[in-house]
């Protein structure tokens, strides 16, 4: 299994954790992993709305580049998924687009013939890998830890471009952490967003509806939310300080990103994992599962 | 089916009653309410067509805004007033707020051009742009879903309002400038999370054809927060984003108060003061960039 991988701007920059977590994990299951280190960001929604056909372009040149080692990108992000499936979707389906959009990259030397998938880690566990084979490698169950499962806006989001039914009520996220041995908070799978885009324009805004989010987990008995977006990490764990002083509440809620959370089931110690960079301590949820 | 009650005369606060409801195949939820108020008690909950077009039996069904006269109904449902706006009584909710905001946004086709009073045929493109909004039947359910609108009506006017705007702004006839209104209704407090385009019942595009033009045409005229135009350049100078560069650049340097919140990123690796390096060919990002005349300067 050799796939051509895009680790994203979050996880080269404020969540390095995910980047090597995602790394140890792979290695461990024999997913081999191809780096795609000269890719650029994939634009997010910031270049995709106001200037549509240069983010296509950036993706273009990104699937060029993946298209020399595997027929499919791996991604750990919801919002670069998204971007670049629907980027995809979109040169698939529009020669012309295409063809203009080859014409640019030309100049750069690289073409895209069309033919790379985008998929997420978590769907490439589903699909390509199995749960059912995770579930023979695990060596340390998580013991009932009730987990969140926030799957971020744009990896359920919108339906049409939607690669699997993930809005359902038992989706991957979910198998999977009850693969871990873990049991899945009631409604925590993401009818909420964590704030993150909002967060440098209007902070007040982002920590309310992250803030909101937290507070109804923490009330409901939650242990730990695992995410697969590193950009709702982002907004869970780094600013949970921020939310706890909006709030004037403790909410001390450990936020482990998807890889992390596989790989502790993997047995990985802490350091492979990095949850040292994590800001709220996961220290004791460790502890207690024994690790 | 569990419904909400209150009656702000009466009720000192809400209350949830059970209702035994006969079933019937295809059964509607608005049908289950006619049963309840027909032969249980009287029932507050507005409805009109009972077949989609007008919108006004929008309500919360099992926590997710629908419209009664489509969602089918089914055992155990709780039914609820739409979320994000104030109750009125039982289901009824008063939607005066998002009503005063569209009646501020005249939209009737406003000419800024003289007329030469020939007559001009709308072409089948426009005619096709606008109906992709004219399906909008005013429900709120959209906005209801929405989070920027529940968390701040006041910075964030609502999917619904974008919609509306997005119709009249697609009329060629039209010579206002809409872009600016957008601007002025909230725009960029939008978080593009595609709930209003997840729960409208006429899958209407609010996110990427609606909201996100605006955020175009916005861009176009400048009209855009501070970090849109950092992240781009932060992209074409390096190739990728980082993260500490976006929040200083953005934002500036944190406040006093903020200042144990940063060394705590500081000290856990999460953010940096030592920009980061690029990718190594961020010199291609720039072509690109070029190509697309973006910031050549």
């Amino acid at each position: 299994m050799r796939y051509a991988y895009y680790p994203g701007c979050a996880a080269k920059s404020s969540c390095l954790e995910l980047d090597v977590a995602t790394k140890a994990v792979a290695s461990e299951l024999g997913i081999d992993l191809v780096e795609l280190s000269e890719a650029s960001c994939c634009g997010a929604r910031e270049i995709s709305s106001v200037r549509p056909r240069l983010a296509l372009t950036l993706n273009a040149r990104t699937f060029a580049l993946a298209e020399k080692l595997s027929p499919t990108i791996l991604t750990i992000c919801s919002t670069c998924q998204l971007t670049m499936s629907q980027a995809n979707d979109v040169l698939k389906s529009d020669r012309r687009t295409l063809a203009e959009v080859n014409e640019t990259l030309s100049n750069i030397g690289l073409r895209y013939g069309g033919g790379v998938e985008v998929k997420h880690l978590l769907n490439v566990l589903e699909e390509d890998y199995g749960f059912n084979r995770l579930a023979e490698k695990i060596k340390v169950s998580l013991d009932n830890l009730n987990v969140a499962a926030f799957y971020g806006c744009h990896l359920l989001r919108p339906a049409r471009s939607r690669r699997n039914k993930t809005a359902k009520p038992h989706g991957p996220m979910e198998t999977l952490i009850e693969t871990l041995g873990g049991r899945v908070v009631d409604g925590s799978g993401g009818k909420v967003c964590c704030g993150f885009p909002v967060l440098l324009t209007n902070e007040q805004l982002a920590v309310k509806m992250s803030g909101d989010y937290l507070k109804r987990l923490k009330d409901d008995g939650t242990d730990c939310i695992v995410t697969p977006c590193p950009l709702c990490h982002i907004s869970f764990d780094m600013y949970q300080g921020k939310v706890e002083s909006a709030l004037d509440v403790k909410i001390d809620l450990v936020v482990l990103h998807l890889s992390q959370l596989i790989g502790l089931g993997l047995g990985l110690n802490a350091r492979q994992l990095m949850t040292n960079r994590n800001v709220v301590s996961a220290e004791a949820l460790l502890k207690r599962i024994g690790l | 089916m569990h419904v909400y009650r209150f009656d702000p005369k009466l009720d000192g606060s809400p209350r949830r009653v059970t209702y035994l409801v006969p079933y019937w195949p295809k059964m509607r939820v608005l049908e289950a309410l006619r049963v309840i108020h027909e032969t249980h008690e009287p029932l507050a909950f507005r409805s009109c067509c009972r077949a989609k077009l007008c919108g006004s039996c929008a309500m919360t069904l099992n926590g997710e805004p629908g419209l009664a006269c489509e969602v089918e109904a089914s055992d155990d449902m709780v039914i609820e007033p739409l979320a994000g706006f104030p109750v009125l009584k039982d289901l009824i909710v008063d939607f005066g707020g998002v009503q005063s905001n569209l009646d501020s946004l005249q939209l009737q086709p406003t000419r800024h051009r003289c007329f030469n009073l020939k007559p001009k045929s709308i072409s089948l493109d426009a005619i096709e742009q606008m109906k992709k909004f004219s399906c909008c039947v005013w429900c709120q359910v959209c906005n209801s879903a929405c989070p920027s609108f529940r968390n701040a009506p006041g910075e964030f006017a609502g999917p619904s309002l974008f919609t509306q705007l997005a119709r009249i702004a697609a009329d060629p006839r039209d010579n206002a400038s809409r872009q600016e209104q957008a601007h002025s209704l909230g725009l960029f407090n939008c978080v593009g999370c595609f709930r209003c385009e997840e729960v409208c019942p006429y899958d209407i595009p609010i996110l990427e054809e609606a909201i996100e033009r605006f955020r175009e045409k916005c861009f176009n005229v400048k009209l855009n927060p501070r970090h849109t135009e950092v992240f781009l350049r932060l992209v074409r100078d390096g190739g990728l984003i980082d993260s500490s560069r976006l929040f200083l650049k953005t934002r500036g340097y944190p406040s006093i108060s903020e200042l144990p919140w940063a060394f705590q990123l500081l000290s856990r690796g999460k953010a940096s003061i030592l920009a980061k390096k690029g990718i190594q060919s961020a010199n291609q990002i720039r072509r690109i960039f070029e190509a697309q005349r973006m910031f050549t300067n």
